[in-house]
C-alpha cells in the first residue's frame, strides 16, 4: 500500500517534471520554461478572465481539470521580450497575432494579459469582437446613438464592457492619479466633473445604461491622455480585430437596413483606441479567421483578413506567427493529459493523435475528448 | 424408314434413291437393302419428287476467288458498308451466352452497323500520302525548333474535329475555335499592357503567359475563327488608345502598390514625427515627398511593405515585413521556433 | 434321325456361313454374290444389322465436326493472310495479338463490352471443345467408364484412388523395412487454392454438378494428408492454382532514386470510388505528408485523415517517409481510400515479407471496387423498396 502511493507519487513527480513548471510569474519566465505549462491562480483567474478572455472550450476543460494551466509558448515569450525591450516613450507599438483557427492566439492573449496585470499595465481588453457585431440574439438592444449622427449604439455590450474593464483594473481605478480631465455632461441633471475620479465615470455607465456607449468613448479619451502624461502604461488587447474591418456586420437597423462596422460607435472607440498617436502604451490584437467567417478561403494571413482599411490603419505593425504545436510541446501537452487521467491507453497512441490532428491544439483537444 | 428400290437386275449394281430419311444425313447403300419394297404402280415418288422445289446455285463469293497478294486499295476504294462477300476476313461478332459461338460475318447487322476502315488500311493511306506529297513543299528547314516556331508564328489555332459511330459526320463541337497567344509577342508598353489585361480579364494566364480565347458563339467554324481574329485585333487597339476618362484613375485602382502615394507612408511619416515629438499635419503632396532615408530602416520598410502588396501575401513576405518593422521599431529579432 | 440332323446342321453351317460373311464385310462395296445371297435371304437381312442408324448418325455428325474443324482452321489461316496483306504487314511474324489489333482498326466498335466486338479467333478458341467420337463403329466405346456418363470426370477420381492406394502400399512396405525416407512430411499447401469448378469443368469437357465438385474436394484433399503425398506431386500440381501472394513477390517494384539520392516509389491510378490519383512515397523522410500541396489538413474530419495514416502506423514507418499525392474527383471517403491504398502499394517496397504479409490480411493492399450502385425504377433508392403492405 505504501508502496503503491510512493510509486503514484514518483510518477506524479516524474511527470510534472516533464511538463509543469512552478514558475507561474510571467515576467519571470524565459526560454526555460518553454513548453511547459504554468497554473493561473483562481482568484486572478476570475479578475483577469471573468468576463470573458478565455475559448469557451477551454473554459470548459479548465473546470473538468480544476485548474487554469497555460503553456508557455513562443509568441507569447516573443512579445514579452519585446515589451520589455521597448521605449515607452515611443509612440505605441501594435501586434498582431495570426495563424490557423485553433493555435493558440486567444491563449497567448491570456497569457499575455496575465503579464501585463503582474507587470501593473492598466489593461483595456476586447474578449471577442464578434460578440459585439454579429451575436445576434432575437433581439439585439440597440439605439441610435445620441452624440452622433447615424451611428447605432449597442448598449447592452457596452455596459457589459465596462464592468469587465471594472473587474480587470479594480486595483489600479483605485489609485487616486486616474481622474478625468474634462466635464462630460450627459443630461440636464447629470454630469461627470471634471477631476472625478476614473471609476465613478465607469460606474455611471454601467448604471446609465443608456450612454453606455459614451461613457466608452469617454474612457477611450481619458486613458490616451493618462498614458500620453506618463501616469500609467496601458496594455490594449483586442481578440478577432479583424472583424473591425469585415463589410458587414450580422446588425439590422429597425429599418432592415444592414449596418456596417463603421456605424456602430463602439468600433470609432476601438479604432480610436488602436491608433499609434499616443504613447506608453502596448496593443496586442489578433486577426483571426473565425472572425470574418463569411470567408471560405483558409487563408490565415493578416493582411488578407484585415483587409485594406484595416491594413493601413495599423501599419506599421509587427505581425506574430503563431503557429501549431512543435514535437516537444505535443509532448507535454500529452503529458499532461495523461496526468489530469484525460487521455488513457498505449503510448501508440500519442503518435496516432499526433497526426491526426497534425498538431493542431485545438484539434487536439476535441480529439482527446472522447478518448 | 421406307426405301423404295427402283430398278432391280439381277447380277448389277443399281442405283437406289433414299427420298424419306429419319436419322442419317447421307444416302447410305445397306440401308436401302434392308428396308422393304414398296409396289410404286403409279409411279406417284417421281411425281413427288419433280415438285420439289430446285435449290438456285448460287456462286461462290468473290472473297473465296481472291489471292492473298492482291492490291486491297482496288477492292475498296472508298467507304463503304461491311459487304461479307466482299471482305475476305473469317470475322466474327455478337454476345452470345456461354458456350456459343458468336454468328459469323454472313447476315451480320452488326458487323454492318460499326464503321469499318477498311477503305484506309496502312499501305493505302502510305500511296494516298505519296499522291499528295507532290502538291506539298518542304517543312522550312528553320522552324526546326519549339522558339523559332514561336518567334515567327506565335499565334496558335486549335480546332478539333470528331468522328464517331454514328449516321451523321457532323458534331456541333467542331465549330468551336481557340487561338492562344503569348502576352510578351505582343509587344505592348506600360499602359497598354495593363489595359489589354484588364479587357482580357479572366482569359489571361499568368504562369504561362498565355491569352487563350474560345469561339462557339457561331455555328461554322469559318465564322468562329473570323469572330476570334476579330476579339485579339479590337483588343489591341483598344489597348493602345488612351481615354479621357482614363486619366481619373485613382490610387484605389491602380494594378500595382505604389508605395509613395499610398496610406503606408503617411503612417510611417506620421510615427516618424511623433518619435521626434514633432506634430506637423503635412499636406498630401509633402507626404507624397517625404525623404524616408531620413528615417532609420525607413528604405527597408518600403521595400517590405511594397512587395507585400506586389508580390502577394505569403509567408516569406510577412516574415520581410516582419524584419523590417522590428528594425524599424527597434525591437529583438524574431528567434526561430526550435 | 443322324440324317436329319446332319441336314439340320448342315443347314446351319450354311446360314452361319452366310452370316459370317455377311458380318464381315462392312464395306459398301458388294460383289454380285453377296447381294444376290442377301436379296434372296431375307431373314438374314432383318438379323444381321452391322451398324445402327443412330449409330451411323454419330458417326457422320462426329466426322462432320472434324471436317468443319478443319475448313476453319483453313479459313482462319487464308483470313490471316489477307489481313496481312491489306495492313501490308509480313505473314510469318503476325502473332494472334498484331491481329486483334488490326481487328481493332479496321472495325472500331464503341461498343463496351469486349466479347461483343468483331473478334477473329483461331477456331479451337472460338468453337467450345468437343469430345471426339467416343464410341467406334461398332458402338464399342473408347474409354472404359463410358457408361458412367462423366468419363473424364470418373477417370479423374479413379487415378486418384489409384494413387491413394499406391501410397498405402508404398507406407507399409516402408513400415516393414522401417527405414525412413527423406521427405515424410505432407505437402504444405496453405499457398493455393484448389482449381474452381467452372477451370474443371472446362479442363474436362464435360459439365459437372456442386456435390461431384465437392466430392473431387474431398479426395484431393484426402490425397494430399496422406503421408509420403509428395510422390504424387505431379499429379496433384494440375488441380492446384497459386493464391495472390505468391504473384505478388514478383511484381514489387524496386525504387528509383532522385536527385538528392533519396529511393522513391510512385503509384499511378490510386481509384476508390470516383477519386483518382498517385501517390510518391520517399523513403528517407521525417513522416511529413502533403496531399495536392496541402497538409493532412486537406481532410477536414478525422476519419479521412485516419485512413491516410493507418498504414503508415501499421507498418511502423511513419517518421521514416515522406509522403507526396495528388488526387482529384470523388469525396473525402473516396479520396481518402485512394490515399490509403496508394500509400500501402507504395509501402511494399519498403517493407519485409512478413509485414507484408500481415499488411494484406489487414486488408490494406486490396483495391477496393465497390461503386455507388444504381438506382432501379419503381424503387427509391438502389436497394430500398417501398413500403411492403401484406395485401
Amino acid at each position: 500500500m505504501l508502496s503503491r502511493n510512493i510509486r503514484y507519487a514518483c510518477r506524479r513527480y516524474s511527470h510534472a517534471v516533464t511538463f509543469r513548471t512552478t514558475e507561474s510569474s510571467p515576467t519571470q519566465q524565459t526560454d526555460n520554461q518553454f513548453g511547459l505549462f504554468y497554473t493561473v491562480n483562481k482568484d486572478l483567474c476570475k479578475q483577469l478572465y471573468g468576463h470573458g478572455g478565455l475559448p469557451k472550450s477551454y473554459m470548459k476543460q479548465s473546470k473538468t481539470f480544476a485548474e487554469t494551466a497555460i503553456m508557455v509558448r513562443r509568441p507569447a515569450l516573443d512579445i514579452i521580450n519585446c515589451i520589455k525591450a521597448t521605449d515607452l516613450n515611443k509612440p505605441a507599438i501594435r501586434y498582431v497575432l495570426y495563424g490557423e483557427d485553433g493555435t493558440g492566439k486567444s491563449m497567448t492573449i491570456a497569457h499575455l494579459l496575465h503579464y501585463a496585470f503582474e507587470e501593473g499595465y492598466l489593461i483595456v481588453h476586447v474578449p471577442w469582437v464578434s460578440d459585439w457585431l454579429r451575436r445576434v440574439l432575437r433581439h439585439k438592444e440597440m439605439a441610435n446613438s445620441l452624440t452622433r449622427e447615424g451611428l447605432v449604439d449597442l448598449p447592452l455590450d457596452a455596459a457589459a464592457w465596462l464592468l469587465h474593464f471594472k473587474t480587470q483594473n479594480q486595483h489600479l481605478l483605485k489609485s487616486p492619479e486616474f481622474i478625468v480631465s474634462k466635464e462630460y455632461v450627459w443630461s440636464k441633471r447629470e454630469k461627470t466633473e471634471a477631476g472625478a475620479p476614473l471609476h465613478e465615470l465607469v460606474e455611471l455607465g454601467i448604471a446609465r445604461v443608456k450612454y453606455a456607449c459614451d461613457v466608452v468613448d469617454a474612457i477611450v479619451n481619458e486613458v490616451k491622455l493618462l498614458s500620453n502624461s506618463k501616469k500609467c502604461k496601458t496594455f490594449v488587447a483586442v481578440d478577432g480585430y479583424n472583424g473591425f474591418f469585415n463589410p458587414l456586420t450580422r446588425l439590422k437597423t429597425p429599418t432592415k437596413k444592414k449596418v456596417a462596422p463603421e456605424e456602430v460607435t463602439l468600433t470609432t472607440s476601438i479604432l480610436e483606441l488602436t491608433k499609434n498617436d499616443w504613447t506608453n502604451a502596448v496593443m496586442v490584437l489578433s486577426a483571426d479567421s473565425i472572425a470574418n467567417p463569411d470567408d471560405d478561403t483558409k487563408n490565415y494571413l493578416p493582411q488578407h483578413l484585415l483587409y485594406r482599411k484595416g491594413f493601413d490603419h495599423l501599419d506599421p505593425f509587427v505581425p506574430v506567427k503563431v503557429d501549431r504545436y512543435t514535437d516537444r510541446e505535443f509532448l507535454t501537452c500529452a503529458n499532461y493529459y495523461r496526468d489530469r487521467l484525460w487521455i488513457r491507453g498505449p503510448l501508440d497512441m500519442e503518435t496516432e493523435l499526433k497526426l491526426t490532428s497534425a498538431c493542431n491544439p485545438f484539434k487536439f483537444m476535441e480529439q482527446c475528448a472522447p478518448l | 424408314m421406307s426405301l423404295f428400290i427402283k430398278h432391280y437386275r439381277p447380277g448389277s449394281i443399281f442405283k437406289k434413291q433414299i427420298l424419306w430419311r429419319l436419322n442419317s444425313s447421307v444416302a447410305e447403300n445397306h440401308e436401302s437393302e434392308e428396308e422393304f419394297r414398296v409396289l410404286d404402280i403409279l409411279k406417284k415418288r417421281d411425281k413427288q419428287q419433280k415438285r420439289v422445289a430446285r435449290r438456285i446455285d448460287v456462286p461462290a463469293d468473290r472473297a473465296e476467288k481472291m489471292s492473298t497478294d492482291q492490291n486491297w486499295g482496288n477492292v475498296w476504294p472508298g467507304p463503304r458498308s461491311f459487304h461479307p462477300s466482299t471482305v475476305p476476313l473469317p470475322i466474327r461478332q455478337g454476345f452470345v451466352p456461354k458456350g456459343q459461338v458468336p454468328p459469323g460475318k454472313k447476315a451480320n447487322a452488326e458487323l454492318m452497323k460499326i464503321p469499318n476502315f477498311l477503305h484506309l488500311t496502312p499501305p493505302v493511306i502510305k500511296t494516298q500520302c505519296e499522291a499528295i506529297k507532290k502538291f506539298c513543299t518542304e517543312w522550312p528547314k528553320l522552324l526546326n525548333s519549339e522558339e523559332a516556331i514561336e518567334k515567327h508564328y506565335p499565334v496558335e489555332v486549335i480546332t478539333s474535329d470528331y468522328c464517331h459511330a454514328s449516321p451523321t459526320i457532323r458534331n456541333p463541337l467542331a465549330r468551336v475555335v481557340t487561338l492562344r497567344v503569348k502576352l510578351s509577342t505582343l509587344n505592348l508598353d506600360k499602359h497598354a499592357k495593363d489595359k489589354l489585361l484588364r479587357l482580357v480579364g479572366d482569359h489571361y494566364d499568368e504562369k504561362t503567359d498565355l491569352i487563350t480565347l474560345t469561339a462557339d458563339r457561331c455555328p461554322m467554324r469559318r465564322q468562329n475563327l473570323d469572330y476570334v481574329n476579330y476579339l485579339l485585333t479590337a483588343c489591341y487597339h483598344e489597348a493602345w488608345t488612351v481615354e479621357d476618362w482614363e486619366k481619373e484613375k485613382m490610387e484605389a485602382d491602380m494594378e500595382y502598390y505604389d508605395w509613395n502615394n499610398n496610406q503606408s507612408k503617411k503612417n510611417l511619416v506620421n510615427w516618424y514625427h511623433k518619435c521626434i515629438n514633432k506634430d506637423i499635419a503635412l499636406s498630401e503632396d509633402e507626404y507624397k515627398s517625404f525623404d524616408t532615408s531620413v528615417i532609420d530602416h525607413g528604405e527597408e520598410y518600403k521595400l517590405a511593405v511594397s512587395s507585400l502588396f506586389n508580390d502577394g501575401e505569403r509567408e516569406e513576405t510577412i516574415n520581410n515585413y516582419d524584419t523590417a518593422v522590428r528594425k524599424l521599431l527597434g525591437l529583438p529579432e524574431r528567434k526561430p521556433i526550435e | 434321325m443322324p440324317v436329319s440332323k446332319y441336314f439340320s446342321s448342315s443347314l446351319h453351317s450354311v446360314y452361319n456361313k452366310n452370316a459370317r460373311q455377311y458380318s464381315s464385310s462392312h464395306k459398301n462395296t458388294t460383289n454380285a454374290h453377296d447381294i444376290n445371297d442377301q436379296f434372296t435371304d431375307w431373314e438374314t437381312l432383318n438379323k444381321k444389322k452391322s451398324i445402327s442408324k443412330p449409330m451411323k448418325a454419330y458417326l457422320e455428325r462426329a466426322r462432320e465436326h472434324d471436317d468443319f474443324m478443319k475448313k476453319q482452321q483453313i479459313e482462319y489461316n487464308i483470313g490471316k493472310r489477307h489481313l496481312t496483306n491489306m495492313m501490308g504487314e509480313d505473314p510469318e511474324t503476325f502473332t494472334q495479338r498484331d491481329v486483334d489489333r488490326a481487328i481493332e482498326y479496321l472495325f472500331p466498335s464503341g461498343i463496351y463490352d469486349p466479347a461483343a466486338r468483331p473478334l477473329m479467333k483461331p477456331p479451337e478458341e472460338v468453337f467450345p471443345a468437343r469430345k471426339a467420337a467416343e464410341f467406334d463403329e461398332a458402338g464399342r466405346p473408347h474409354h472404359f467408364l463410358f457408361y458412367t456418363g462423366k468419363p473424364n470426370f470418373f477417370q479423374l477420381l479413379f487415378d486418384a484412388a489409384e494413387h491413394l492406394e499406391n501410397l498405402h502400399k508404398f507406407e507399409d512396405k516402408v513400415l516393414r523395412n522401417k527405414a525412413i525416407p527423406e521427405q515424410k512430411s505432407k505437402l504444405d499447401l496453405s499457398s493455393g487454392v484448389w482449381v474452381s469448378k467452372d477451370q474443371l469443368e472446362i479442363m474436362l469437357v464435360e459439365t459437372i454438378s456442386d456435390l461431384e465438385y465437392d466430392n473431387f474436394k474431398l479426395v484431393m484433399e484426402r490425397l494430399v494428408s496422406t503421408p509420403y503425398s509428395y510422390r504424387c506431386i505431379d499429379f496433384i500440381e494440375k488441380f492446384r492454382k497459386p493464391l495472390a501472394s505468391q504473384k505478388f513477390a514478383l511484381e514489387i517494384p524496386k525504387p528509383s532514386f532522385d536527385e538528392e539520392g533519396r529511393a522513391y516509389i510512385t503509384t499511378y491510378e490510386c481509384l476508390r470510388k470516383k477519386a483518382r490519383g498517385d501517390v510518391t512515397i520517399h523513403s528517407p523522410g521525417t513522416g511529413k505528408i502533403i496531399i495536392n500541396g496541402k497538409d493532412i489538413t486537406y481532410f477536414e474530419d478525422i476519419q479521412s485523415r485516419e485512413q491516410v495514416i493507418f498504414p503508415l502506423i501499421f507498418t511502423g514507418l511513419q517518421n521514416r517517409v515522406d509522403v507526396e499525392c495528388n488526387i482529384e474527383g470523388g469525396g473525402p471517403s473516396g479520396q481518402a481510400g485512394a490515399i490509403r491504398w496508394g500509400i500501402a502499394w507504395g509501402l511494399r517496397s519498403f517493407v519485409d515479407k512478413s509485414m507484408l504479409e500481415s499488411m494484406q490480411v489487414a486488408g490494406l493492399l486490396t483495391r477496393d471496387h465497390r461503386r455507388r450502385e444504381r438506382k432501379k425504377p419503381g424503387q427509391p433508392g438502389a436497394r430500398k423498396k417501398p413500403t411492403w403492405k401484406r395485401r
